[in-house]
């Protein structure tokens, strides 16, 4: 039911995301992404990384189900691909990928904060542009002119104020789950391409396992 | 943005990576057969 129903319906997920991401917001983008486009590219990210999430975790269920590991563990909430309890019953091969300083610093640094970010707190998005100091400036004063616009229920001259919003800027291949960035954010297309390679491998390695497991 | 030889690179490594995503789906579909409630 795991690797049928979990992990098997989450890669399909992943595959139609990275797709959509890379349709909507191409890494060839020269000017900025119109703001649908780049709210669908949003929620195909928002899907692409609440799913490798999910597919580690339902590698981690479908292990300890067929192992029958579950009273080992001792408790469910210790069900998981980088939770200790359960990665020490892990086959060698599994456990040393897990335990790779990069693949640790990929978990706890990066891929459990966003996570946690967007299933708890201010999901991920990606910021509309780029903007120079003065194009920063003016999008807060079309911004202010749109509150007013909206007060006086002027829908008309709000369309043009929006428009000349969309239009500032450069596109920001960034994504954030925060207002302020922090520390750095990560490039929105070769983050996603690192994240799928990680699922790729450890997910190779898993069946692996699994297989010789027979 | 990217330059052009990078944005290039991302868009191929893409579509190679979703060829991969897709075969590790087919290799968890075998791994699945066989044994009850995977």
């Amino acid at each position: 039911m795991f690797l049928t129903h979990g992990a098997g319906r989450r890669l399909g997920t992943l595959q139609t995301a990275l797709r959509e991401i890379f349709r909507y917001f191409p890494s060839s983008q020269a000017v900025v992404v119109p703001r649908d486009d780049l709210f669908i590219a949003q929620i195909h990210l928002q899907a692409f990384i609440l799913n490798v999430s999910g597919v580690f975790d339902n590698w981690a269920w479908a292990f300890v189900h067929r192992h029958g590991l579950l009273a080992a563990i001792g408790d469910r909430r210790r069900v998981g691909m980088f939770i200790s309890y359960t990665e020490e019953h892990l086959p060698a091969p599994l456990r040393d990928y897990l335990r790779q300083a990069h693949i640790r610093t990929w978990y706890s640094q990066y891929h459990k904060d966003y996570r946690d970010a967007l299933a708890h707190r201010i999901p991920v998005h990606i910021p509309p542009a780029y903007f120079t100091e003065e194009e920063a400036q003016r999008h807060e004063e079309l911004e202010a002119q749109k509150a007013q616009l909206i007060q006086a229920q002027d829908w008309q001259q709000l369309n043009v104020v929006w428009a000349e919003q969309d239009a500032l800027g450069v596109p920001c291949p960034l994504f954030v789950h925060e207002y302020q960035i922090q520390g750095g954010a990560p490039y929105l297309h070769p983050q996603l391409l690192s994240d799928a390679k990680t699922v790729v491998e450890f997910g190779n390695l898993f069946y692996e396992a699994w297989q010789a497991d027979q | 943005m990217y330059d052009e030889e990078q944005s290039e690179r991302l868009e191929e490594d893409s579509l190679a990576i979703a060829k991969e995503l897709q075969d590790l789906q087919l290799a968890g579909v075998a791994a699945a057969q066989g044994v009850a409630d995977a």
